[in-house]
């Protein structure tokens, strides 16, 4: 099977350096080149690339921007020339990436490991830090979070939902137990069984009576119903953070 | 200014801490309460020049007590008092206290017997019961705020040592991000020039060593320790480069101790010692050069070695201790920053070797410590 594979860089060296790359791979055949995210959707939608080699610094947009473009969700390697951020992949395979300058035995190594599913090991239980970034996909979207856009993550079951700070919501298959493991405690809190709140999204503590409080949180016009142990670890942990 | 000339030759401001507490306490004390001792205790009037003696006898007591209270300083100045704790410190001073005040009536008691002798009631028993209470206390109080007084100098001497390392630290940063390349210019750059390369493998080579060289030390730069295998690994991307301009004629050899790898050293510290043995060995090898970077542990201290086959040029104005180059230097304030007195650099002739060597004691606690104390500074 070859995959067809679609170039986006807005430098035309780093197109051709990857093309001559690329060429050492027979089950590779580009398609194409992008200069841009504009060009790139265009591209995707007429080619329906399997493969993208996507850099994250262009003008205009960056790689992530086109994400929510994109569907079907091909794979993608990132490439980027230094990180501003580290990007941890999070339950997508369907993600790796390159550092620039790109070497022929990285790049054989990263397509080895994206072609045959496994992508970024996404078991790695590194923690998450305050400044990272993950892919949520859900269904037919991906998207790279910055984690402090997000505002909470409620349980459902094996799932959960993770909301973020526009509004967006992303079911994720990933519970409540593995996030909490991974997310930064500088960030997150674990307020009950069923939800992590990112504090810094916190707007408003109502204290109802002793035993029920309303949280308000960024981005959310219901007010998020509290417990007494959990009204009582909010305040704690802003304590701490004060402290 | 003649004033200012004055100072530098004598002035009490210059006098230790401890010298003008101890003479101006023990003045206070003795002008305070010599009137009240003087008279307090009963005497015969009729005999003449008794107040007189008594006087003398008060004033030798005194002297030996101040005397004997510098000797305790010395004592107390013994490693021992700063590893016991609080409660047993406590407890050595009441002994301690005790003793003293037995050894000052040892020297005070023949004083008294002279000087009183005209009062037969002057027995060592009296002697002893009414003249150890004052004197015990005397030394328990003076111990206490010695004590006292050091342990707060001590907080106050960590504290700014802290701080002059904090602001080293920042002014570090600062130089960093003065001299820093965007990385984004220097990595699309480097990835331009593969491109333009057309499957050139010597200059992919350079390239490689140089990106992850860069970028390691990129990485890096915000963290005070890296495992020593890390390190050793992009110095070995940094030879790549190096051996890469010289061509043949240089040679780089890295020779690791296995169970050394784990250990914490400072990150991005280890090149400047490549480098300065490079461009000192070429100036003097008259062959090809051969750099050898070397580490182990030996016997809890990490020995880091990096020799070339030169030979020694001496500094041309200064000793041994204070190397040259920018390089050398910044490295060796990086080391007495994180390793106060645990680390050492030596560099010479060895063996017909030039030797730069840095060792550190106990990397793994002396690492921690280093945290631990960057951790407070900036909590507080």
């Amino acid at each position: 099977m070859t995959w067809r594979t679609l170039i986006i860089d807005d430098e035309p060296p780093a197109r051709k350096h990857l093309r001559r790359l690329l060429a050492e791979h027979p089950q590779i055949e580009v398609i194409g080149e992008a200069s841009g995210v504009a060009e790139a959707v265009e591209m995707c939608e007429k080619y329906q690339p399997g493969l993208l080699f996507l850099d994250v610094q262009m003008p205009r947009a960056t790689g992530f921007d086109l994400l929510p473009k994109l569907t079907p969700v091909p794979k993608i390697v990132f490439v980027t020339a230094h990180e501003e951020f580290a990007l941890r992949a999070f339950e997508v395979n369907a993600v790796d990436y390159l550092m620039k300058p790109i070497f022929a035995d990285r790049l054989a190594l990263a397509l080895k490991r994206i072609l045959s599913g496994s992508g970024l090991d996404p078991a790695a239980d590194d923690p998450l830090e305050a400044g990272d970034a993950v892919f949520l996909q859900s269904g037919r979207t991906l998207r790279m979070v910055p984690l402090r856009q997000i505002v909470c993550i409620v349980a459902e079951g094996n799932y959960s939902t993770v909301v973020l700070s526009d509004g967006k919501e992303f079911l994720i298959y990933r519970t409540l137990n593995q996030w909490e493991k991974r997310l930064p405690t500088s960030l997150f809190v674990r307020l009950d069984r069923s939800i992590l709140v990112n504090l810094t999204h916190l707007l408003e503590v109502k204290i109802i009576d002793r035993d029920a409080g309303h949280l308000h949180l960024t981005g959310r016009k219901e007010p998020l119903m509290l417990g007494r142990t959990a009204i009582n670890r909010v305040r704690l942990s802003l304590q701490e953070r004060q402290g | 200014m003649s004033w200012k000339g004055n100072e530098s030759r004598f002035s009490l401001s210059r006098l230790p801490l401890f010298w003008r507490l101890h003479i101006a306490g023990c003045l206070l004390l003795f002008f305070g309460l010599f009137p009240l001792r003087l008279f307090l205790i009963p005497y015969e009037t009729e005999l003449l020049g008794s107040l007189q003696r008594h006087a003398y006898y008060l004033l030798w007591c005194d002297i030996t007590c101040f005397l004997l209270a510098i000797g305790l300083r010395y004592f107390y100045r013994l490693e021992y008092f700063q590893r016991i704790s609080r409660v047993s410190l406590g407890i050595h001073i009441v002994f301690i206290s005790a003793a003293l005040a037995l050894i000052d009536i040892g020297l005070t008691f023949p004083v008294f017997s002279l000087v009183e002798r005209l009062r037969h009631h002057a027995s060592p028993h009296l002697y002893i019961v009414s003249s150890i209470w004052p004197r015990f206390w005397f030394f328990t109080t003076w111990s206490l705020l010695y004590f006292l007084i050091r342990a707060f100098q001590d907080a106050r001497r960590a504290d700014s040592a802290l701080q002059a390392a904090e602001n080293r630290r920042r002014e570090a940063e600062l130089l960093m991000l003065r001299s820093q390349i965007n990385p984004h210019f220097l990595f699309n750059a480097l990835n331009t020039v593969l491109s333009e390369s057309d499957g050139n493998q010597r200059l992919a080579l350079v390239v490689r060593g140089l990106s992850d060289y860069m970028r390691y030390a990129l990485a890096n730069r915000q963290n005070l320790f890296v495992p020593l295998g890390q390190e050793v690994e992009a110095l070995a991307r940094y030879a790549d480069v190096e051996q890469a301009r010289f061509g043949g004629a240089l040679s780089i050899q890295i020779a690791i101790d296995p169970n050394a790898r784990e250990l914490p050293v400072p990150g991005v510290f280890m090149q400047p010692l490549v480098e300065n043995a490079i461009k000192y060995g070429r100036e003097s090898c008259q062959e090809n050069l051969r750099v050898l970077v070397q580490a182990a542990m030996e016997s809890r201290t990490l020995h880091i070695k990096v020799s070339n086959s030169g030979v020694w040029i001496p500094p041309p104005t200064a000793p041994l201790e204070r190397p040259s180059g920018a390089g050398l230097s910044i490295l060796c304030r990086q080391l007495e920053l994180l390793y106060p007195g645990r680390s050492e650099f030596r560099i010479g002739p060895e063996n017909g070797a030039v030797v730069a060597e840095i060792l550190i004691d106990d990397p793994v606690k002396a690492a921690n410590e280093a945290q631990a104390s960057l951790r407070h500074t900036r909590s507080t």
